[in-house]
């Protein structure tokens, strides 16, 4: 009996031991991972911590900023930055559940427009005008007014842009070549061109769509070949202007579903070529006779693929009042500053150090190496296109340049709320796959924008 | 005796206090938050903002709500159907299984502790319309024509998703059913036996009646895994096209992290524990009903 109760009293203490303890050690590492800056002393020099979550994995452009960024930890004991690498869409989640925890990064990687609007609106962003003054490298001359559209709330600029994005139509050679076809370049062009190649067995097409990726870029092409269809896509930044039902829109759609019908697209648009990296895949592995994609998707190609690939012009449409020179490309991603974070005095000088590092060597490598394409006007006049790294980076600028392609507003990211986002890219998903009309998928995503504009009356 | 009752009551409140508290902090108190911010619209960062019950008046014309509750009560009714008899058979033959009865055992368990997101994968490569073995095989036995997009194809990406969901825990129904199986007194079956019954006889008339208990288990735990069905049909198709193969786990996901709409995912939320509670009640209700005619 004694010895039982000795035994209980033992276990007792030791379970309130280790409680206690976890307890403690969770006291600490908030107050470390918390806004409040953690100073400590490193004998000599005061250390000022501050958390940065990148949209780092573990391809060529992760790898690069990660090593320029070790270099510059060594190089700055003073700075201790707790990295929270995440990849993807996951960011997005990851950043709300830290901002309802009050537990945001001080500095975090982020996509403009209306990923970034809610947090604008609750105060949660920095003025990234306040990091310039302090900043020796960067100022509002280095990006252009168009750049700076979407991370401006309100008049004012919350987020930094960080990159641009260039889509790209490409043909494969030896399919042409075979079924001597020449490359569209008028819509009724691209429409027989495909169907030769369905009647083959080829899949024109290489976009699917999976949560609206790719197919919301090659939607997009389509509604901005009007004039009209480029001023819808600007309205929808401003809550008075903003509609999803409108001619150019409705246009495009009927398009989608007439190239549905007509089999341009893989049979499962889902499973085979929905998002980046299958799409990309589906027409390197030589199943499509084209292949519509965006710039980070540059390096996926094989050096095989890009000897038998052709840069060609989207296809025109009959009714176009535009002339052909434009494509997708807005900026695509930025970062953004914590306004708790940067209120803190002493966390100022790590994040301006950090930001510089970011927007200037970082964003200098990254672009001469063609990870990227750097929406910085200053850096990017000391980019060789020759020495790109990244043969297809290379060739893409250098069309640009020659062509003078103008770049196209992106309705994703112009649309008011991540919820009309995501019934935008489903409504997408089930127009490439056939289960709604092009009707449907107008009212799908007009009632949604009517539901947004409800709740803020 | 009275000091040995005190005693006893000091140890009871020293060792389950503890534990009564964690699970009020993280289970009762996160249900009673749940439930409130179903009655808001918050979107995790402005404060939120009451609304009453309009979350759930608005789910009863959402279109895309409907189809989801639709697809988790089919999922429902279809897993009831196949899992629970695939139990008490596959049970019984191993049961009755004098050779190797472990081995079968193993094999027939070893879907159950695999991870879901790994045979939820193989199964969209099964299903690839591309060169998936179904494909490829339909094509080589001249059926060709029945080839489908099984993941985009709204007609039957639906039960694509739910073939390896209803697979894959028919192993767990297997066991329980096995372990009641072996409960049973030896003497029964060997009388059985001995009067002439023949297999089928043993199990219809003795197995299945005796089993009736283990069986509600059974349905209960399938009715509430069902409720909470996630990774398969996230990880195939992300619950698409549109909806068309989601769940009501994936629709709750989707409205709250994709769309950041957590005051309607809290609703959905509640919705999933309203509906497996009321479910277990129902067939709990019914199996004891059972159990006392």
């Amino acid at each position: 009996m004694k010895g039982k109760r000795a035994l209980s009293i033992i276990s007792l203490t030791l379970m309130l031991c280790l409680i206690f303890t976890g307890c403690q050690k969770a006291s600490t590492d908030k107050g470390s991972t918390s806004s409040q800056s953690q100073t400590e002393s490193t004998g000599k020099q005061k250390q000022v911590t501050i958390r940065f979550s990148p949209l780092w994995g573990v391809d060529k452009e992760s790898n690069i900023a990660r090593e320029r960024f070790n270099q510059f930890v060594k190089e700055n004991p003073q700075y201790r930055i707790e990295l929270e690498e995440i990849q993807g869409d996951e960011q997005k989640n990851k950043i709300r559940v830290d901002v309802a925890a009050n537990n945001e990064p001080d500095v975090w990687q982020f996509w403009p427009g209306c990923v970034c609007k809610e947090y604008a609106a609750a105060g949660i962003l920095a003025n990234v005008d306040e990091y310039m003054a302090k900043s020796k490298y960067i100022s509002v001359d280095n990006f252009s007014d168009t750049v700076w559209a979407p991370c401006t709330f309100d008049g004012k600029r919350l987020c930094l842009p960080r990159i641009g994005a260039s889509a790209v139509l490409l043909a494969n050679k030896s399919l042409f070549q075979k079924y001597n076809l020449k490359y569209p370049e008028t819509w009724e062009e691209f429409m027989e061109v495909g169907r030769v190649f369905r009647e083959n067995g080829v899949t024109p097409l290489n976009v699917g769509s999976k949560l609206g990726n790719p197919s919301h870029f090659w939607y997009n092409e389509l509604v901005c070949q009007y004039t009209s269809g480029v001023q819808d896509v600007l309205n929808l930044l401003s809550d008075d202007k903003m509609k999803f039902d409108t001619e150019a829109m409705r246009k495009a759609a009927k398009l989608v579903e007439e190239m549905r019908n007509a089999g341009m697209f893989a049979e499962d648009t889902l499973g085979q070529t929905g998002d980046w990296a299958p799409s990309t895949a589906y027409y390197n592995e030589g199943k499509s006779a084209m292949c519509y994609t965006l710039s980070w998707e540059f390096d996926s190609f094989s050096e095989e693929t890009l000897n038998n690939s052709e840069i060609i012009k989207f296809p025109q449409l009959p009714d176009t009042d535009r002339e052909w020179n434009h494509i997708q490309g807005t900026t695509n991603d930025c970062y953004c500053i914590s306004a708790r974070g940067w209120n803190q005095v002493e966390k100022q000088e790590a994040i301006t150090a950090l930001m510089d590092l970011l927007l200037t060597d970082i964003t200098r490598d990254l672009a001469q190496a063609g990870c990227i394409i750097t929406v910085d006007q200053k850096i990017s006049k000391e980019i060789d296109f020759d020495k790109i790294e990244t043969r297809l980076m290379s060739d893409v600028l250098k069309w640009r340049e020659a062509n003078n392609i103008q770049a196209d507003p992106m309705i994703w990211q112009s649309l008011p709320t991540l919820a009309v986002q995501t019934v935008y890219c489903n409504a997408l998903d089930e127009l490439w796959a056939g289960s709604i009309s092009a009707d449907e998928f107008i009212e799908k995503c007009q009632a949604s924008m009517d539901e947004y504009l409800a709740s803020i009356k | 005796m009275f000091v040995l009752n005190r005693n006893k009551k000091l140890l009871f409140l020293i060792f389950v206090v503890p534990t009564f508290l964690i699970y009020t902090y993280y289970i009762i108190f996160s249900i009673i938050n749940t439930a409130y911010y179903s009655l808001t619209e918050w979107d995790a960062i402005a404060t939120p903002v009451f609304k009453g019950l309009v979350h759930y008046k608005k789910f009863i014309s959402d279109k895309d709500f409907l189809m989801v509750m639709r697809n988790s009560l089919l999922n429902v009714a279809i897993s009831l159907a196949v899992q629970i008899p695939c139990g008490l058979i596959i049970g019984y033959l191993i049961y009755r299984t004098v050779r190797g009865y472990r081995i079968y055992r193993f094999l027939v368990f070893v879907p159950v502790v695999m991870s879901a997101s790994a045979i939820a994968l193989l199964f969209s490569l099964i299903f690839n319309t591309e060169f998936g073995p179904v494909n490829v095989l339909l094509k080589e036995l001249g059926l060709g024509n029945l080839t489908r997009s099984w993941l985009s194809d709204v007609n039957v990406v639906y039960y694509v998703v739910l073939t390896p969901m209803t697979y894959q825990y028919i192993g767990l129904y297997v066991i329980i059913q096995l372990s009641g199986m072996q409960s049973i007194p030896e003497e029964i079956i060997e009388s059985a036996t001995i009067d002439g019954a023949s297999s089928f006889r043993i199990f219809w008339s003795i197995i299945v009646p005796l089993q009736k208990q283990i069986t509600g288990v059974c349905a209960v735990l399938i009715i509430s895994g069902c409720f909470k069905a996630f990774e398969h049909s996230y990880i195939m198709t992300w619950g698409g096209p549109g909806y068309a193969s989601s769940f009501l786990g994936v629709y709750m996901y989707m409205e709250t992290f994709v769309k950041g709409n957590y005051g309607k995912g809290s609703a959905i939320a509640m919705i999933i524990l309203l509906g497996s509670l009321l479910f277990t009640i129902l067939f709990q209700a019914f199996f004891s009903k059972s159990n006392t005619e």
